[in-house]
């Protein structure tokens, strides 16, 4: 594998031009973009299939597990942190807009 | 060269597959030394050996193969590749005699004819000329499949076992190539053609040939079909082609998270370089942090962009609105009636300051979608739901990945 991902979430931020990237998005994307991006490996710029070594397998070795999609995500918890605060914000009685929290 | 020859008559009369695979090879172990020992020969006696040695049908491929392994032993590839395709030609005219065994060799010879294509074209780019080797090697890996295709032979020992393998490949080389219009001429003849079903080919046709597929409705946006397509190839893959099975979930992951399917914890955790591309949205769809969901649109944008997936996940931002507008409703006690204030204040609470006339537009959406069941009480400005089931759960309804 190809990839060596630095462990920690939060990324050093892109040179931001992403501003202007936005109105290239909006454009068909016919040209996969060529700039190498720091930090990832060679994966994402390859998106061929690679050759099988294998002539054929037998099931044991593929993924048949049904887990594949979390069967219940959506669920209706809200004792953490931010769905409280949210709670709290949106309760408030007063008609000022609150500040943004930082999250 | 008796033992070549020896060989080759007797793998040829014998319908060795693997054989004659290995005896026509430009990779294979004797290479080298049948390079040497042809290099030393006269080319006329050489020439008259193979024609009596070697004989009909198989004489003039062989001659060619000759041709070709002197042009790599001078390093040079540009010729090496002219001769390889002149090689392929022959070699088509012959396999439309032959049956099913003949499918090892035609498939080497498809991948070797790409390889000296790619050496060729990486020379003409060197001298800044235009490199289009490839491209013609595609126009000749699509003849191999053709060759496949049309056999009417008898199932047993016919050619069609190799539709799906010559498929794949050409579908890699037309994408390598950047014409994968080329693509749909070769999903026509399939769908007209009468072939055993896709899960009685091996493996790894099976698998590549639905990751191809998949790429291309997902190209058209036809994301209920190439969702089945990628689970079908997620699970035959097996386990240990890591960079597949990323590569298949690269595709699969925004399909689903479109249509509220998550994937899985251990999922995520076994596949690493998706996780870092995808986990942030996922969990901005779990917590309903729509701010948090177009942070990681920005960061990731560059690469999205690259992978052709940014317009499939940026869909996905109304599914993490969603979660957060039923969240309000959960921290509203449930009430039937919430002032449209309220999606409001809780999407500027996680920053994203929009309009009150952007939050009724996106409860509309909501309600249009089904994502919500209720109606706008403009007047008022409450939106009113539906007292069963205001939010139907989504992502529940999952096409078998049984297919064919």
């Amino acid at each position: 594998m190809s990839s060596n991902n630095p462990s920690s979430p939060s990324k050093a931020p892109q040179a931001d031009n992403s501003a202007g990237d936005k109105q290239q998005q909006q454009q068909q994307q016919t040209q996969p973009q060529k700039e190498s991006i720091p930090q990832l490996g060679a994966l994402e710029e390859d998106d061929e299939f690679e050759e099988f070594i294998a002539e054929d397998w037998n099931e044991t070795e593929e993924d048949q597990e049904t887990h594949l999609w979390e069967d219940n995500w959506d669920d209706e918890d809200v004792e953490d942190d931010f769905s409280k605060q949210l709670r709290a914000e949106i309760t408030k009685d007063n008609g000022n807009s609150p500040m943004p929290m930082k999250i | 060269m008796k033992t070549y020859y020896d060989s080759f008559q007797s793998c040829a009369s014998s319908e060795d597959g693997d054989g004659i695979k290995a005896l026509l090879s430009t990779d294979a172990p004797h290479a080298k030394d049948l390079t040497l020992k042809i290099s030393q020969n006269n080319p006329k006696k050489l020439e008259a050996d193979v024609r009596r040695l070697i004989g009909n049908p198989w004489d003039e491929l062989v001659l060619q193969y000759f041709k070709v392994l002197l042009a790599i032993h001078k390093n040079n590839y540009s010729e090496a590749y002219k001769e390889h395709n002149n090689m392929t030609i022959i070699f088509f005219r012959l396999a439309s005699n032959m049956s099913r065994w003949i499918l090892p060799v035609l498939y080497m010879i498809c991948w070797e004819t790409r390889e000296l294509a790619d050496k060729a074209d990486d020379y003409l780019i060197d001298n800044d000329e235009d490199p289009k080797c490839l491209e013609e090697a595609a126009r000749n890996i699509n003849k191999g499949f053709s060759t496949c295709i049309t056999d009417r032979s008898p199932l047993n020992t016919s050619r069609k076992w190799g539709v799906y393998y010559m498929a794949g490949f050409a579908f890699k080389t037309y994408f390598k190539v950047r014409q994968r219009n080329l693509c749909t001429n070769i999903l026509r003849s399939i769908k007209v053609q009468d072939l055993p079903s896709l899960g009685q080919y091996p493996k790894p046709h099976q698998v590549t040939y639905l990751y191809y597929h998949g790429r291309l409705l997902f190209l058209e946006a036809a994301y209920q079909q190439a969702e089945e397509k990628f689970v079908a190839a997620f699970r035959r893959c097996p386990r240990f082609e890591k960079k597949n099975k990323e590569l298949i979930l690269r595709y699969l992951i925004p399909v689903w998270l479109i249509r509220g399917v998550l994937p899985s914890r251990e999922l995520l955790s076994r596949y690493p370089a998706t996780n870092e591309l995808y986990g942030s949205f996922i969990d901005a769809i779990k917590d309903g942090n729509v701010k948090k969901f177009e942070e990681a649109l920005l960061q990731k944008e560059k690469i999205l962009v690259a992978h052709e997936t940014f317009l499939t996940v940026e869909l996905a931002r109304e599914i993490s609105i969603r979660s957060l507008f039923k969240k309000v409703y959960i921290l509203n006690n449930r009430d039937s009636r919430i002032p449209l204030e309220k999606f409001h204040k809780a999407l500027k609470f996680v920053g994203s300051n929009v309009e009150m006339t952007e939050v009724i537009w996106f409860v509309a959406e909501m309600i249009r979608k089904g994502f919500i069941r209720g109606y706008l009480s403009y007047q008022k400005m409450y939106l009113v739901l539906s007292e069963i089931n205001p939010f139907p759960p989504i992502g529940v309804n999952h096409p078998s990945a049984i297919i064919e």
